[in-house]
């Protein structure tokens, strides 16, 4: 009788630890999957980078500053016109131009998603955040155009752009 | 009688537990074998490399980019083939749909108008950065 009973309790629990091995393979190759596939394709670095070149390459040309840069009434949008950037799309974005003559800051533009430039000094001070932004920073020597006898002035040229796009 | 019982019982139950894991790992490996295609990943790659690409291309660049590979997901998919890669110039969006799910769209910063082609057989996609005209 302790015999038949012993071998009943045996039978339930070899299903017990099948259903167990059974588990921990799904769960096993469950996690390996979903950690393989749902790996971030991250391309907001290149895009940051892509978006800090693009606005220096129209801002500079055979070396020097564009002129314009220095009028009073130049500002945001005449950089997102002249450079050839789609407003409505930079909401994702955020870029800052500041140029600097003699050390000092001379003309500072920004413009898009504030945050973006705190989160990517965050990021460089080593704080991990759940969305991390792709951030490029780009320190350029130009020469400004002075008039003529004079000699070539170089200054300093911050372009700084961040992406924060999520695809749908 | 009682022994012939014992056994019936046995093998009622073993075929029970038989049918409950073969059902089991077919749903799973079913779902393994749709997570493995990875259709979205390829969406996303595509998606994203052409916004790329006419991010940084100056106006009047031509460029090519092989889609092939999400020609044949969406072979496999029964996608129409015409259907794999819209650029919308009025919204500045790349979406790429290579199964019958909803399209991945990403969008491009490039205020530029692309004109783009797809060729159905050689299975590539023709950019080209144009100016916009500004009225």
């Amino acid at each position: 009788m302790l015999h038949k009973m012993n071998k009943r309790g045996g039978e339930k629990y070899l299903y017990f630890w099948l259903v167990i091995n059974f588990i921990a393979i799904v769960v096993a190759v469950s996690i390996v999957l979903l950690l393989f596939y749902s790996m971030d394709l991250n391309a907001k670095e290149i895009e940051a980078q892509v978006l800090s070149m693009k606005i220096s390459d129209c801002l500079i040309e055979n070396g020097y500053l564009n002129d314009d840069v220095f009028n009073e009434d130049f500002n945001e949008s005449d950089i997102i016109k002249d450079c050839r950037l789609d407003k409505s799309v930079l909401s994702d974005f955020y870029f800052n131009v500041s140029v600097y003559e003699d050390n000092k800051l001379n003309k500072n533009f920004n413009y898009g998603l504030g945050d973006l430039e705190l989160r990517c000094k965050l990021m460089d001070e080593g704080i991990g955040l759940d969305v991390e932004p792709g951030c490029s920073t780009r320190k350029l020597y130009v020469l400004k155009n002075i008039p003529e006898g004079e000699d070539d002035k170089i200054i300093v040229l911050n372009v700084f752009a961040a992406s924060n796009q999520e695809g749908k | 009688m009682n022994l012939d019982n014992k056994r019936g019982l046995f093998l009622q139950k073993s075929v029970i537990y038989i049918i409950i894991i073969i059902i089991f790992f077919a749903i799973f490996f079913a779902w393994v074998s749709s997570v493995g295609k990875g259709v979205r990943n390829y969406e996303k790659i595509y998606a994203k490399k052409i916004a790329l690409i006419i991010d940084s291309a100056k106006p009047n660049t031509n460029v090519s980019v092989d889609v092939s590979k999400l020609y044949e997901i969406a072979d496999k998919n029964k996608v129409e083939r015409m259907s794999v890669v819209k650029i919308d110039n009025d919204n500045n969006i790349v979406s790429v749909r290579a199964s019958e799910a909803d399209a991945y769209t990403y969008k491009f910063f490039s205020d530029n108008d692309i004109v783009w082609n797809l060729d159905r057989k050689s299975g590539k996609l023709f950019l080209g950065v144009v100016e916009k005209n500004v009225a």
